[in-house]
């Protein structure tokens, strides 16, 4: 920053301002003179200021061109007061909105994500009070936790986290305990279909197949019971899990010919002159047993005669039986039948279960030919009786 | 009977040149140094007797000092020294024995 000051100086004599400037401590760093009585005077602040006190000292007119120092500091903050004024409200304006929370981000993280209601957990922000707009220390991040964490119940962890004008909510729930078994209910478990057995693992009781084994719906896989001493057991709820491959097949039929009407080629014409209260045949054809009829209106008259000419054409027809192209008929009926396959397959399937293959068969049956698509998967067929026996 | 010869009034050079940077070092005697063409550094003068833009007349003890040129101007005036700038033509030399004027 440039502190020097510049001053024009109006003096009869200059010679004797200059010295009683220079006798008083002054130091001028350069004087030009503009005119007989006109010097322009550069020189640092404190000189500056001595030079002016001899001119209001002597009634000298100078002028002050040029400002430097504080002075030139207070001149542009005088100049520029509302920049200031802006500044601050500007300050204050910012300081205002970043001292409260402007947005809520609420939600649910973990293994269990799922279970968490997303509605309670903005029932319990909105009743402790937590609304967008409030301010950022108008809550305890820890009282809020421990009151959510109140409030929910089911949930394992809460964190509350202010992070700028965001407020970030997180809730892990609690993973659902398993189902528990009563070891000494006593039960069996059954097939519930038909199929071969891949793998059986028992965790209670006795198995009583082996993978390899073909079992029908209803068998005996894994039987309740454990050896207490050598001649005598005790019955226990069955435990385990018996892999089995079964199979689901859907069917469709299509014929293998199909009849289509094929033209003769013989044709008859007929044509009639009609208007809004005329009627009047022209030609006269006769009709077939099978045919086609074309018609045309052709108008003769315009716009102010309504008349035309209706053109009826009717071309004979015949049945033919043609046969259908067997790729295209095949490719349609494997669509057919894995289609059905696969909606009996999902009505009858309630657990999970593995597709591991899929296939279709055709036979011929008279003129139709018929698609059997048959889906193999392999499923845990160990349920108890009464799952069974209510469906 | 011993006569006034002329070579009595003569002035006595000092035998020593050395002693000259004694009176140098006292200060008391204006010195001019010329630098280039366009500045004139003026020391120990003892006020400003008068200013234009084409002749700055200063006061020494010696006497005064006048330089003569076009669109003069004074650069780092300090108190008994500065620097005249300009197209200068004449520096005027006070005379060794001249008098000194009055104080402004």
């Amino acid at each position: 920053m440039n502190r020097d000051c510049a001053l024009r100086v109006d003096c009869p004599m200059p010679q004797r301002l200059i010295d009683r400037a220079l006798a008083r401590g002054a130091r001028l760093n350069s004087i030009h003179l503009s005119g007989p009585r006109s010097m322009v005077i550069r020189c640092d602040p404190a000189s500056a200021k001595v030079v002016l006190g001899l001119c209001e000292r002597f009634s000298i007119p100078v002028r002050v061109l040029r400002l430097g120092g504080s002075s030139a500091l207070r001149a542009f903050v005088r100049r520029r007061r509302t920049l200031l004024v802006g500044l601050a409200v500007c300050l204050a304006l910012s300081a205002a909105f970043l001292s409260r929370v402007w947005r809520i981000e609420a939600g649910f993280s973990g293994e269990a994500a799922e279970y968490g209601d997303a509605a309670a957990l903005e029932k319990a922000l909105r009743r402790a009070g937590i609304a967008p707009g409030m301010p950022r220390d108008g809550f305890d991040p820890g009282q809020l936790t421990q009151y959510l964490q109140g409030e929910l119940g089911n949930c394992s962890y809460v964190g509350v986290r202010v992070q700028g004008v965001c407020l970030y909510v997180e809730a892990v729930p609690e993973v659902p305990a398993p189902p528990v078994y009563d070891v000494d209910a006593a039960r069996d478990l059954v097939s519930d279909r038909d199929g071969i057995v891949v793998r059986a693992v028992a965790r209670s009781g006795e198995l009583c197949v082996k993978p390899g084994d073909a079992v029908r719906r209803g068998q005996l896989l894994i039987r309740g019971e454990e050896k207490r001493t050598k001649e005598e057991t005790r019955p226990i709820a069955a435990l385990g899990e018996v892999v089995v491959r079964a199979w689901c097949t859907g069917e469709a039929t299509l014929p293998l010919s199909a009849v289509v009407q094929r033209q003769t080629g013989r044709a008859s014409f007929e044509a009639r002159l009609s208007g809004p209260f005329i009627d009047w045949p022209l030609t006269e054809g006769a009709p077939f047993d099978s045919q086609i009829v074309e018609t045309s209106h052709l108008p003769i008259g315009g716009l102010f005669l309504p008349l035309e000419i209706v053109r009826t054409v009717r071309r004979e027809t015949r049945a033919v039986p043609e046969e259908i192209d067997r790729a295209a008929l095949k490719a349609r009926l494997s669509a057919l039948a894995c289609a059905d396959a696969a909606q009996k397959l999902c009505l009858r399937e309630s657990r999970d279960y593995e597709m591991t293959d899929r296939w279709v068969n055709y036979a011929h049956e008279g003129n139709e030919l018929r698609a059997t698509a048959i889906i193999e998967i392999r499923a845990d067929a160990a349920v108890t009786r009464e799952v069974l026996q209510g469906g | 009977m011993k006569t006034n010869t002329p070579s009595k009034h003569r002035r006595v050079r000092s035998g020593l040149p050395a002693l000259e940077w004694v009176r140098d070092a006292t200060g008391r005697c204006a010195r001019v140094t010329a630098m280039g063409m366009g500045s004139v550094l003026v020391e120990n003068h003892t006020g400003i007797a008068d200013i234009s833009d084409c002749r700055i007349r200063l006061n020494t003890r010696s006497g005064p000092l006048c330089v003569t040129g076009t669109a003069l101007s004074l650069r780092d005036v300090r108190p008994g020294a500065l620097i005249i700038r300009g197209g200068i033509r004449l520096i005027e030399l006070p005379c060794e024995g001249g008098e000194a004027p009055d104080e402004p």
